[in-house]
């Protein structure tokens, strides 16, 4: 057989790449490299699987702080693709940041941060979904982060953002008790635009909240719900303290940018987006944007768009040889009234050895339909989630049972069913024995 | 051309990392990217083992590298090659008379431990004239394998899963002992499902499956000096080194190696919450700081 020419090596050894165990990737690509000896050759079949290991992996990027957003990380996947971003200049969203950015696969640094602009209803289930996913993967996941990505295509690029206003500039309190009670009371969402306003802030919803729910401590799964709970509670909490302090505290500003972007999203919004006019947008837009040129190109817009929420929960340890990974996706499908999720768990135990753990679930519920003791639609989506991993998560301790017990004897026993070792004079040693003996004699 | 001993290394790392339930194909892949380095691969990594069969003698034997010549392999059943090969080596008369002791007592060994399975032992010799009497030194592999295929009448929830080993070992006489030198491989996949059991309570309405799959490979070795009055005390000591060997192998596979990946599963993700044990506090403690807050 012939020998393969370095292109054909390239791309065969690149499809190794899909299989590299957590944590891992830099020495697959290095020990590849050494066999294949040609970077020129094989770097450019490297890139795109490196690309499609990144998505697959749900990559964490760090990004830094900067004058809108605190230093917060993002996940790389499918989802996370800049809808319209063309193959080869492929961009990635910062849902969390309101930015786009490219991206190197190799060096895994983002870079060219665009703005990226959600219409107000997408943002809005978008964020409390991420809000509450953030709370459950903080407390479940010693190392895991999360996002929530929506399939809603971004406003069109604002002409070049004014500087974000001052905080004094959002002076529209009232505005978000006027949105339309479509989505029922997103506590953190709605607390958050009446804490950082003029009014006063309500002060029975918050404690009438937990109080109620407090009496689902001793109910079966009551814990993760406790747990955010006491989350939502504390952040509550810090954004109402940050509304009365709102100098002293740097995160509630970030918050008010944030905001106020939001807050420009009429000025950009065309016509055929049918949502949220009474958001009394007149005063802002003149103020933040008194000179937008309406653009020629389409808004373009998905009727029911999906939300994707994503955790990726990593551990690596090599100097023990071992690392793992526990990857989450759930995806919100609201006109097909569905949330379908699967979870991946991979975990490579290498010292003395190779033994790997890879484990594969499916599941899906309906989507709830209202909100149920003031839980919002959105947490109580995270609610479920959180209790299906749990009962996963426990199942999976069980199998390891399972498969131990049973499996591992079905196919070798411990000991034979006497408990005794094998007796090896009496089998079958004697009688041969003679006819060897004689050999040997 | 960069150092060979660097890219000998990285084709065994990747072996080391890349899935166990892959091997076969992995390794035909490293071959075709270094094809220089296609035999030492081959010799130094064990792949799981062939199932064959012997049909003059009606029984399945295994295969691998040890007993192969080009595509044929020789049943230790009739000491032929299948498909016919009139270049491959049998062992000397003497050493096939221990070999065919060897598998009827490994055969016995099989029924008990895995109570199914397919096994195989197969020598040759280390020297290239053994005369009658002399102290002999050989070589051989003894072979394990059992598969669990899922059954029609129970497709639910029976795990599924291979068992192979291979234990190669070299044996020196001297004088009333034998130096045995082993070293041995337990490649090893376990499969089975998940269930809709996962979406029970507080999830109700939802529904769900999926798969676990643990697999794994180790290599162990072992060195040994056994008394020998006859050769037929080889059978009981190279029965006992195995066996020694097998039963060590897998308590380190179900009990630390499986062990450990359940333990990280437990490191990833904290099943009763991270602020478990302090949530009531901190609740308790967030009530009393709002109300107190807001007069």
């Amino acid at each position: 057989m012939s020998e393969l020419s370095v292109e054909d090596k390239s791309k065969l050894a690149t499809r190794l790449i899909e299989q590299t165990p957590p944590g891992e990737i830099n020495d697959v690509v290095n020990d590849i490299r050494s066999i294949i000896e040609d970077d020129n050759a094989l770097m450019p079949h490297v890139i795109p699987a490196l690309r499609d290991y990144n998505l697959a992996q749900l990559q964490v990027v760090d990004h830094q702080l900067s004058e809108s957003t605190p230093a917060h990380s993002s996940l790389l996947s499918s989802a996370a693709i800049l809808p319209g971003s063309e193959a080869g200049n492929e961009r990635y969203v910062d849902a969390e940041g309101k930015r786009s950015f490219a991206f190197d696969h190799v060096t895994l640094t983002a870079s060219d941060y665009q703005p990226y602009e959600l219409p107000e209803e997408e943002e809005t289930f978008r964020a409390e979904l991420a809000k509450s996913l953030a709370a459950y993967t903080k407390n479940h996941f010693q190392s895991g982060f999360s996002s929530v990505t929506t399939s809603q295509f971004p406003l069109l690029p604002p002409t070049p953002p004014a500087p974000a206003p001052p905080l004094t500039t959002t002076t529209e309190p009232t505005a978000t008790e006027d949105d339309p009670p479509a989505e029922p009371i997103i506590t953190d969402v709605i607390e958050e635009k009446v804490g950082t306003g003029e009014v006063e802030p309500s002060p029975t919803p918050a404690v009438d909240d937990v109080v109620a729910k407090k009496e689902e401590v001793d109910e079966e799964g009551g814990l993760e719900k406790v747990d955010e709970l006491v989350e939502e509670a504390k952040e509550e909490e810090e954004r109402e303290e940050a509304g009365a302090e709102i100098e002293k505290e740097g995160r509630p500003v970030v918050e008010e940018d944030t905001l106020v972007a939001g807050k420009e999203v009429p000025v950009e919004e065309p016509t055929d987006v049918t949502t949220n006019d009474e958001v009394e947008p007149e005063k802002a837009v003149e103020e933040v944007a008194p000179a937008v040129q309406v653009e020629e190109r389409k808004q373009e817009r998905v009727e029911n768009p999906i939300y994707t929420l994503e955790i990726v929960g990593n551990k690596y340890n090599p100097n023990n040889f071992w690392t793992g990974r526990w990857r989450t996706r759930w995806i919100v499908d609201k006109s097909a009234g569905t949330v379908s999720g699967d979870i991946k768990v991979d975990v490579h135990y290498y010292e003395q050895g190779n033994v790997q753990l890879a484990t594969r679930h499916t599941s899906s519920f309906p989507v709830p339909t209202e909100s149920v003791e003031s839980q919002s639609i959105a947490s109580q989506i995270v609610t479920t989630i959180s209790k299906i991993e749990t009962n996963y998560h426990l199942e999976l301790n069980d199998v390891y049972g399972e498969l131990g017990d049973k499996a591992f004897r079905a196919l070798r026993r411990a000991l034979p069913v006497t408990r005794q070792k094998m007796d090896w004079e009496k089998v079958s040693g004697y009688s041969l024995g003679s006819d060897l003996t004689k050999a040997r004699a | 051309m960069a150092d060979a001993d660097q890219t000998f290394e990285a084709l065994l790392d990747l072996v080391r990392r890349l899935p166990p339930t892959r091997i076969e194909s992995n390794v035909n892949t490293l071959c075709d990217l270094a094809p220089e380095y296609a035999d030492d691969l081959l010799g130094n990594v064990d792949q799981p083992l062939k199932l064959l069969t012997d049909s003059e003698k009606g029984k399945e034997f295994l295969g691998c590298d040890y007993n192969r010549d080009a595509d044929s392999y020789r049943s230790p059943w009739s000491n032929t090659y299948i498909p016919e090969s009139s270049t491959g080596p049998t062992p000397s008369p003497r050493l096939r008379q221990l070999e065919t002791g060897l598998n009827v007592a490994f055969d016995t060994y099989r029924e008990m431990y895995f109570e199914g399975g397919v096994s195989s032992v197969y020598l040759w010799d280390l020297e290239d004239e053994a005369e009658v009497g002399k102290e002999m030194s050989f070589a051989g592999v003894v072979l394990m394998k059992k598969t669990l295929s899922p059954s029609s009448d129970d497709t639910t929830s029976a795990p599924v899963g291979s068992w192979d080993s291979l234990h190669v070992f070299e044996c020196q006489e001297r004088g009333r002992s034998a130096r045995y030198k082993l070293t041995s491989t337990v490649m090893l996949v376990m499969e089975t499902k998940t269930e809709a059991r996962a979406e029970g309570k507080g999830a109700e309405g939802a529904e769900g499956e999926g798969t676990v799959t643990l697999s794994g490979s180790m290599t162990r070795q072992n060195e040994v000096d056994y008394p020998l009055s006859a050769a037929v005390g080889h059978i009981p000591n190279i029965g006992r080194l195995v066996e020694d060997m097998e039963i060590k192998m897998r308590n380190l596979l179900s009990s630390v190696y499986f062990g450990k990946t359940k333990d990280v599963i437990n490191d990833l993700r904290s099943q009763s919450g991270l602020e478990a044990k302090s949530k009531e506090d901190l609740l308790r403690a967030e009530l009393a700081g709002r109300l107190g807050g807001k007069k």
